[in-house]
């Protein structure tokens, strides 16, 4: 079953946030991850990504730097500030309360 | 642009990991563009990213463009007003007083800025562009006709002539295609204007043909090249980009 892409959207910075907190990747590479984690759940239109990325870029929640690949291919990896690391811990909470919550209702809703 | 390297390296990943999957070389082009996403989706999320400081830089370089054209239309003008009257012996010093050539400056600088406020503004509104800009400009020019009565003076019929000379300006952009018949309406309708408007307040004579007629051909002039100028950076200075 497929995750509705408009709730994926809405969940696209902390998905970001959490993957560049392991380590620092470029835009495929966390396509890719995030793919890989979800076991193919997550779909969304790759495209999308780096708007989101050069948002959280502007506000200062991570840093990019230009890296050329073996294969001479350029590539922009972006890694969490300090503020980015704060970010995604508040992010993280925030979701797991949301969701949390919304979990309580729906247990409640079915009892 | 950076953003262009990034999206590239993407697709070229993508591309790579198409051919790897056994795609075949039509195939490709669907593939990337079902992973990635319409192009037209892409831009116009990156354009909200950037929203502000794209505002940003068109102001600045309008507001830039604005005022390096007035200054060239106000000096080109004044030196075709003084030229005139010298070579005709009519240095009057009533020509150059403090009021007239405040009027002076009013009628050209608001002709100049008013027409790029018509091009501008209608290109900013998406419906009913062209209603929506001259109703903004008609309230800028109530706007700026209150702030000249309270700071400096009371610009009398000099800012409505401006906004009349706008408007043709605007006019001769919208009804013609080739840049000779916009010049030639410019030219004939901002001088005519003129023109009349000294008859009217003088009486039509000798004088008026030879000293005003040029004046205004100038004011023209200045007015046809901040069109052209409009129609050539315009496009560069509404889609302007920081990224």
């Amino acid at each position: 079953m497929n995750v509705n892409r408009e709730l994926l959207k809405g969940s696209i910075s902390l998905l970001i946030l959490r993957l560049l907190k392991k380590r620092e990747m470029y835009g495929y590479e966390i396509i890719q991850e995030a793919h890989r984690l979800s076991r193919n759940t997550f779909e969304f239109n790759e495209g999308t990504l780096y708007p989101a990325l050069h948002q959280l870029e502007l506000k200062g929640f991570l840093k990019a730097e230009w890296r050329t690949a073996e294969n001479g291919r350029e590539r922009k990896y972006y890694s969490l500030t300090a503020r980015g690391i704060k970010q995604a811990d508040q992010a993280h909470a925030e979701w797991k309360l949301f969701t949390g919550t919304i979990d309580t209702i729906l247990a409640s809703e079915s009892a | 642009m950076e953003v262009e390297r990034e999206l590239r390296t993407h697709l070229e990943d993508l591309v790579e990991e198409a051919g790897k999957a056994g795609c075949h070389a039509k195939d490709i082009e669907n593939y990337v563009q079902c992973r990635f996403g319409s192009p037209q989706n892409v831009a116009a999320t990156f354009s909200g990213v950037y929203r502000r400081e794209r505002l940003l830089l068109a102001t600045i370089s309008t507001a830039t463009l604005g005022l390096v054209m007035s200054l060239v239309g106000a000096c080109f003008v004044g030196v075709t007003q003084w030229s005139l009257l010298a070579a005709f012996g009519r240095l009057d010093p009533r020509a150059f007083s403090r009021s007239h050539l405040l009027m002076e400056l009013i009628l050209t600088v608001g002709t100049i800025l008013g027409f790029l406020a018509f091009y501008l503004l209608e290109h900013s509104f998406v419906r009913r562009p062209v209603a929506k800009a001259i109703l903004s400009v008609i309230a800028l020019f109530l706007i700026t006709d209150l702030v000249l009565r309270i700071w400096v003076v009371a610009p009398g019929g000099a800012l409505i002539g401006a906004f009349f000379c706008a408007v043709l300006v605007r006019a001769a952009e919208g009804c013609f295609r080739s840049r000779m018949w916009k010049l030639t309406f410019t030219v004939i309708g901002i001088t005519g204007f003129g023109v009349a408007v000294a008859c009217l307040g003088r009486g039509a004579s000798a004088d008026t043909w030879t000293l005003v007629g040029p004046v205004w051909m100038s004011v023209a002039a200045s007015c046809a090249l901040v069109a052209w100028c409009s129609e050539r950076y315009g496009p560069v200075l509404l889609t302007s980009s920081p990224a």
